[in-house]
C-alpha cells in the first residue's frame, strides 16, 4: 500500500501543473481549475493500484477530468469560486498585450461547445493523439475528428482570434 | 493554425498560481468517502424510518447540548452584514445572499430619531439558529450644549453632557427568501448604558451584552471599563449581571474581545485582556494577556474575576502570538481562534485554528495568511462564525490586501462587499 502511495505522490507531483494547465484551458479560470484536478486525482486515487496495473496513469486521469468536467457542465454547476485573495487587485506593468491574447483565446474557446472544446485542448493543446482522445472521451475516432473540425471551423469565424492568428503567422 | 493556436494556448495557460499537493487531493478523497458514506447511510436510516427518529430525538450532533450543529447541510445562505454604503453616504445594515451577494433586504432603524445609534449602524450583531439575529440599539439624551461663547458656529460648540443612554436588543428572522420578518423587541433587554458586544447561544435562549455605564461626569471615556456582562433569558425577560469588579493593583478584566455561549447558553465564555488597571480606566500599555474563561452556568451571573481558564495566549506558541478572536463550539470542546504573529521583523501571520479545550489533541488550522508586503492591517479585524461553530466569517486587512470571506476547507471564498465598503459587521 506504502508503494501505491509513493507512486501517487509522485505521479501528482510530477503532472499537477500540466493537468492544471489543461483543467484551465477547459474551465478558463484557475480556481476551477484546480478544483477539477483535485476532483480528478481524488477519484483516481481510490483506484490508483489497478490504474497502474493496467492502464497508463495519465490517460485515465485525464479521462476523470474530462467526463468530470463534462458532468459540471451538464449541471450547469457555477458554484462558488474558491480563492485564496481577493480578485480585486491592480495589475503589474503593462498588460495590454497578454490581455488581448487572452480575452481573444477566452471567447473563441467560449465560444464552444463542451465537446468541441474538450477535443480542442486535448488534441491541440495536450497534443494528444486522434485515437487517445476517441478513447477519453469514450466516442470514435471519426468522431473526434468531425469534432475538431467543427471547432477549428467555428475558430476561424471568430475574428479577434482569426486576427491573432494571422499576427502570429506573419 | 493548429501550430499557432498551440502557441496561443501555451501563452494562456501560463503557469498554474498554486500548486495541487497530495495532502489536498487526500483531503478531498476523505471528503467524498465521507459524503458517499453519509448519503449511503441517510438511505438507511430513510428507509427505516427517519420521522420516526426525530421525533424521538434519536438524531442529534455532537452533544445534545449542540442544538442546531447539524441542522443545515452547508454554509448559511444568507449573512447579515453592516457596511459603508458611498451612494447613500450612510452605514446601511443589510440582508446578503452569501453566493451571489446581492442584497435582499434593509434591516431597518427600530429608534429612528437623533440621539439613536441604529441609525448610525448597530454597536452588536449575534446569530442564533434558523437565520435568527440580534442586534443592540442605543439611545441617548443630551442635556443642552454650553453657551457660553454664543457666536460659536454649531459644529464646533462643545457638545452637552450625556444625560442618560439606554440599550436595547433587537430580534429579527431572515426567512428562506432572504427577507426580514420577526422584527422585534427581546424581553428584559432594555439597559442603561452603552451595550457595545453581544452574543446569542445557538438556540437564542439567551443572548449577553458588555455595557458600559454613564460615568457620573457624562462623558464616556474609550478606556472605560464596563460594568459587566448581562446574560438575558429572551423567554422570560430574567437577568443576572457578570460583573467586572475592581481589584486594585490586581491584574483583571477589562473588557471582552468576544462573547460566546456553549450549548444552549449553558456557559458564557468570554474573551479579554487581563491587565492592571487603574479605578473605572484601564491602559494595558501593551501588557495585557489574553485570556479565554468560561463561566458556569450563565444565567447565575457573578464575577468576571472568576471563571475558568480555557487558553491564554502566554501559553501559546511560538511566542509573541497573540490570541486575537475566540469563540466557544457548541459542544465547549474546542476553542475557533484567530491568532495573530507579528515578528520584530518580518510579515505578520493571522491564522485561523481549532483548539482543542483540556486537552492533549493538536490545534487544527483551518486558514492562514501572511501579511506579505501587502496585507497590512491585521489588527482590523471581523471574525464571526455561525451558530453550529464550522463555518467562519473572516474579514482582515487592508486596502487591497483586504481579505473578506467565508473558510471553506483552508480558503476563503469571498462575500460581498468585496473590496472597497470595508464591513463593520458580519454574521450569520
Amino acid at each position: 500500500m506504502e508503494a501505491v502511495a509513493e507512486g501517487f505522490a509522485q505521479f501528482v507531483e510530477a503532472r499537477e501543473r500540466a493537468l492544471q494547465r489543461t483543467a484551465y484551458l477547459l474551465t478558463g479560470d484557475w480556481a476551477l481549475a484546480e478544483d477539477l484536478v483535485q476532483t480528478a486525482l481524488a477519484r483516481a486515487w481510490p483506484r490508483w493500484e489497478r490504474i497502474t496495473r493496467r492502464d497508463d496513469p495519465e490517460v485515465y486521469v485525464r479521462k476523470v477530468l474530462v467526463n468530470t468536467w463534462t458532468t459540471w457542465n451538464r449541471r450547469r454547476w457555477r458554484g462558488e469560486r474558491p480563492s485564496a485573495m481577493m480578485p480585486d487587485t491592480a495589475a503589474a506593468g503593462d498588460v495590454a498585450e497578454e490581455v488581448t491574447v487572452r480575452v481573444g483565446l477566452r471567447g473563441a474557446l467560449g465560444s464552444l461547445t463542451p465537446r468541441q472544446r474538450a477535443v480542442l485542448v486535448l488534441r491541440v493543446y495536450d497534443d494528444l493523439p486522434e485515437a487517445q482522445v476517441a478513447h477519453l472521451m469514450n466516442c470514435a475516432v471519426g468522431t473526434v475528428k468531425a469534432t475538431m473540425s467543427q471547432a477549428l471551423a467555428k475558430l476561424r469565424e471568430n475574428p479577434q482570434l482569426a486576427g491573432l492568428i494571422e499576427q502570429e503567422a506573419r | 493554425m493548429e501550430r499557432q493556436l498551440r502557441d496561443l494556448m501555451i501563452a494562456e495557460a501560463g503557469d498554474p498560481p498554486h500548486r495541487v499537493t497530495v495532502e489536498a487531493v487526500r483531503r478531498r478523497a476523505i471528503r467524498r468517502r465521507a459524503a458517499q458514506a453519509g448519503a449511503a447511510s441517510l438511505a438507511v436510516i430513510l428507509a427505516v424510518g427517519l420521522g420516526v427518529a426525530v421525533s424521538a430525538g434519536i438524531l442529534r450532533f455532537g452533544t445534545s447540548a449542540a442544538r442546531g450543529a447539524g441542522e443545515h447541510a452547508g454554509p448559511p445562505r444568507y449573512y447579515v452584514t453592516q457596511y459603508f454604503d458611498p451612494k447613500a453616504r450612510k452605514l446601511v445594515m443589510a440582508v446578503r445572499a452569501r453566493a451571489s451577494g446581492r442584497v435582499t433586504a434593509v434591516v431597518g432603524d427600530p429608534m429612528p430619531g437623533p440621539g439613536s445609534s441604529c441609525g448610525q449602524g448597530t454597536a452588536g450583531l449575534a446569530a442564533a439558529d434558523d437565520q435568527t439575529f440580534f442586534m443592540t440599539c442605543s439611545v441617548w439624551r443630551s442635556a443642552p450644549a454650553p453657551s457660553r461663547r454664543p457666536g460659536l458656529p454649531r459644529q464646533f460648540r462643545r457638545p452637552g453632557k450625556i444625560t442618560s443612554i439606554q440599550s436595547r436588543i433587537y430580534r429579527f428572522h431572515v426567512t428562506s427568501a432572504g427577507r426580514i420578518t420577526g422584527y422585534s423587541l427581546v424581553k428584559g433587554s432594555t439597559l442603561s448604558g452603552w451595550a457595545d458586544n453581544i452574543a446569542a447561544s445557538a438556540d437564542g435562549s439567551e443572548v449577553a451584552a458588555e455595557v458600559i455605564a454613564l460615568p457620573r461626569s457624562g462623558r464616556m471615556a474609550t478606556n472605560q471599563v464596563p460594568e459587566g456582562i448581562f446574560v438575558i433569558n429572551t423567554g422570560t425577560g430574567s437577568r443576572s449581571l457578570w460583573h467586572t469588579g475592581y481589584v486594585p493593583g490586581a491584574n483583571q478584566y477589562v473588557d471582552a474581545m468576544d462573547i460566546s455561549f456553549t450549548g444552549n447558553g449553558r456557559d458564557l465564555v468570554v474573551l479579554g485582556p487581563r491587565c492592571r488597571r487603574a479605578g473605572a480606566l484601564v491602559n494595558c500599555n501593551g501588557h495585557a494577556d489574553m485570556q479565554v474563561r468560561a463561566y458556569s452556568p450563565a444565567e447565575a451571573g457573578g464575577s468576571l474575576q472568576g471563571g475558568q481558564v480555557l487558553l491564554q495566549d502566554s501559553a501559546l506558541k511560538p511566542r509573541g502570538t497573540s490570541l486575537s478572536n475566540a469563540f466557544i463550539s457548541p459542544d465547549g470542546s474546542a476553542v475557533t481562534a484567530v491568532l495573530t504573529d507579528c515578528p520584530p521583523h518580518g510579515a505578520c501571520t493571522l491564522t485561523v485554528a481549532r483548539i482543542p479545550v483540556g486537552a492533549a489533541q493538536q490545534p487544527r488550522v483551518l486558514y492562514r495568511v501572511h501579511s506579505g508586503t501587502r496585507f497590512q492591517g491585521i489588527f482590523e479585524r471581523l471574525f464571526s462564525s455561525d451558530p453550529s461553530g464550522r463555518y467562519l466569517i473572516l474579514d482582515a486587512g487592508a486596502g487591497s490586501g483586504r481579505v473578506n470571506g467565508w473558510i471553506d476547507h483552508g480558503r476563503l471564498v469571498p462575500l460581498a462587499p468585496a473590496n472597497g465598503n470595508i464591513p463593520e459587521y458580519e454574521a450569520w
